[in-house]
């Protein structure tokens, strides 16, 4: 029945002649016929998935052979991987820590890190970002998974960054400050970044976007950054701050206020006991 | 110590003797007692706790019966799908000894109560890319490939792992056939994004792992694409996926024609092509009935949730403001 494998290799001659033209003329052609077409969805195009049907997904029928299974499945044997000793810090209050010694990255969530920090030190879960590297680590994702290939052979700890958002119940966080206002005309894409927007929180990294996904949308340069923090403290930030206003808002003299303003306001709420 | 983690506890100590059936039968009457109170909070806590310990302790069958325990009590508490919802049952998903039968009952049960409490009738894609991502792992290829569709913006790397490694077993001429169980069903749920990024991952590791392949590079004005020559329906596939942009319902039709020999041979591709004509290129599929979305109406997830309504239009658009479509 499945003849496709036994006359693969033949497919070439099997060509009715009009159609022998070669794979590449083809090709040619083919995108040429398509660049005068106006493109109606992009190539990343995902439709909601919340407009789903409630049927299952669609597969392929089965193939004639099934897939292999390895000799010693990776991840199933809990009992052979090695464990890793598991130390989180908060970036902005060094007094907040916890080490977590046998933890197995294959079943360790970045929720259960979450929950365990949350519960050492009294603060609400769903109050803290995990970091790792300076990305932000979705709560579903396994220790192994944030990783990924990042992990040695021989590895006995990692770190991961946690930072506590505001109204997380204790901590330096708890001590209300002052609202700062933001002028109205400051630009949308600025005040979705919490470093600007409300400067109580506890560690705004500026560089690293949140998103539910977890996924950074620079994940491939912010590694070499430094964290959210450090960077607060360099003139750069600050000057990269200004440019995009002036950018941004084609207003310089606007733009050279609004900078200072942010300045002003995040070194205040620094400055707070 | 709260009375809960007393409990806990003591069915611990029990789990570390090795009285199995003893604990299991006690969490379970425990746990059956806050329900009936609708005393929801402790009920979770208990039975998630309690399957934690006895999976851990290799016993999959009591451990996944506690399992299913807490999701029957989730949709019974009426509880919602958020981070600490989902990732209970995700830590327990993740302790389930290989091979453990009630595993996969498990992965379906929360499925369905994630599609009836949560935003996502499909069900919820973060707990579709873990069980498929678990699936993948112990190389179960159809079941992970039914979750990984569903999934999150991770889940073609995983995909496309799995479709590549599954290839890497069969014919080097087989390749269209393994990319293809990953690039249609994306395409047939609309993520042109992962039908891309499975195609691109997978070439990636042909090219780099199967030398001599002599791929050309081919490209006009506004398009480029890599043809080879060997692997007709490869082609096919990368061509297609250009075209699904356009939604021409001409160039689809040539694209067929010119590959129909080769396609022929495949056999399996026709219905998934017939739905993908209907959604990016308008081309009605004849038949009243239609046969796929019968049978996926028949792979229903769960259950209890109706039969397949008729859709209203499977047509992929743009969102709003969209350039004028026919």
């Amino acid at each position: 029945m499945f003849s496709y494998q036994n006359q693969a290799a033949l497919a070439g001659r099997l060509l009715p002649k009009k159609d022998a033209m070669s794979e590449a003329t083809f090709a040619k052609q083919f995108l040429t016929a398509l660049d005068s077409r106006p493109i109606k969805l992009s190539s990343d195009h995902v439709a909601d998935p919340k407009t789903y049907p409630a049927t299952g997904a669609y597969i392929l029928p089965k193939m004639p052979t099934t897939k292999r299974k390895r000799t010693s499945p990776t991840s199933a044997s809990s009992t052979s991987t090695p464990t890793l000793t598991i130390t989180l810090h908060n970036l902005r209050n060094a007094s907040q820590s916890l080490t977590l010694p046998d933890q197995n990255p294959a079943t360790t969530s970045a929720l259960d890190l979450k929950t365990a920090f949350a519960a050492q030190h009294g603060v609400s879960a769903d109050k803290l970002k995990l970091l790792f590297a300076k990305k932000p680590c979705a709560d579903t994702k396994t220790v192994a998974e944030i990783l990924g290939t990042g992990l040695e052979e021989g590895t006995k700890g990692v770190e991961f960054a946690v930072m506590v958002m505001p109204g997380a119940g204790t901590g330096a966080a708890s001590a209300p400050s002052p609202a700062v206002s933001v002028p109205a005309a400051a630009p949308a894409p600025v005040s979705e970044e919490p470093v600007v927007a409300s400067p109580p929180l506890e560690a705004p990294a500026p560089e690293v976007e949140m998103t539910d996904a977890g996924e950074p949308a620079g994940s491939g340069t912010s590694g070499v950054e430094r964290s959210g923090a450090d960077v607060l403290q360099t003139e750069d930030f600050w000057s990269d701050l200004k440019d995009f206003l002036v950018q941004r808002l084609r207003d310089e003299g606007e733009a050279v206020r609004l900078a200072g303003l942010f300045k002003g306001a995040w070194e205040s709420s620094n400055g707070r006991p | 110590m709260s009375k809960i983690e007393k409990t806990i506890a003591r069915q611990q100590e029990k789990i570390e003797e090795g009285q199995y059936y003893e604990a299991h039968q006690q969490l379970r009457v425990i746990a059956s007692r806050y329900v009936k109170q609708s005393n929801w909070d402790a009920a979770c806590e208990l039975l998630s706790s309690g399957a934690q310990l006895l999976l851990k302790a290799g016993q999959g069958g009591s451990g996944g019966d506690l399992c299913l325990f807490l999701v029957d009590t989730y949709n019974k508490a009426e509880l919602k799908p958020d981070a600490a919802s989902k990732g209970r049952l995700l830590a327990l998903l993740r302790a389930f000894p290989p091979e453990e039968p009630t595993k996969k009952r498990f992965v379906t049960e929360m499925i369905a109560w994630s599609s009836k409490f949560g935003e996502y009738p499909a069900g919820d894609p973060e707990l579709h890319h873990v069980a498929g991502t678990l699936y993948a792992d112990e190389d179960e290829a159809y079941d992970a490939e039914r979750h990984l569709v569903l999934g999150t913006r991770d889940s073609p790397e995983r995909l496309a792992r799995l479709e590549y490694d599954w290839y890497a077993e069969d014919e080097s001429h087989t390749a269209p056939l393994y990319v293809a169980r990953a690039v249609l069903p994306y395409l047939l749920t609309g993520n042109i994004r992962s039908a891309n990024q499975s195609m691109l991952l997978f070439t990636g590791r042909l090219q780099k792992e199967k030398g001599g392949l002599g791929a050309q590079e081919v490209s006009s004005s506004k398009s480029e694409t890599r043809v080879y020559p060997s692997l007709p329906l490869l082609n096919f596939l990368s061509l297609l996926l250009l075209a699904v942009q356009r939604g021409s319902a001409d160039l689809f039709r040539q694209l067929k024609s010119h590959y129909a020999v080769h396609l022929k041979e495949v056999g399996t591709w026709d219905e998934p092509l017939a739905q993908i004509g209907e959604m990016y290129f308008g081309i009605k599929i004849p038949s009243q009935t239609n046969p796929l979305m019968d049978m996926m109406g028949n792979m229903l997830m769960g259950g209890g949730l109706g039969g397949a309504p008729k859709p209203k239009s499977k047509r992929v658009e743009a969102p709003a403001p969209a350039p004028a479509v026919d």
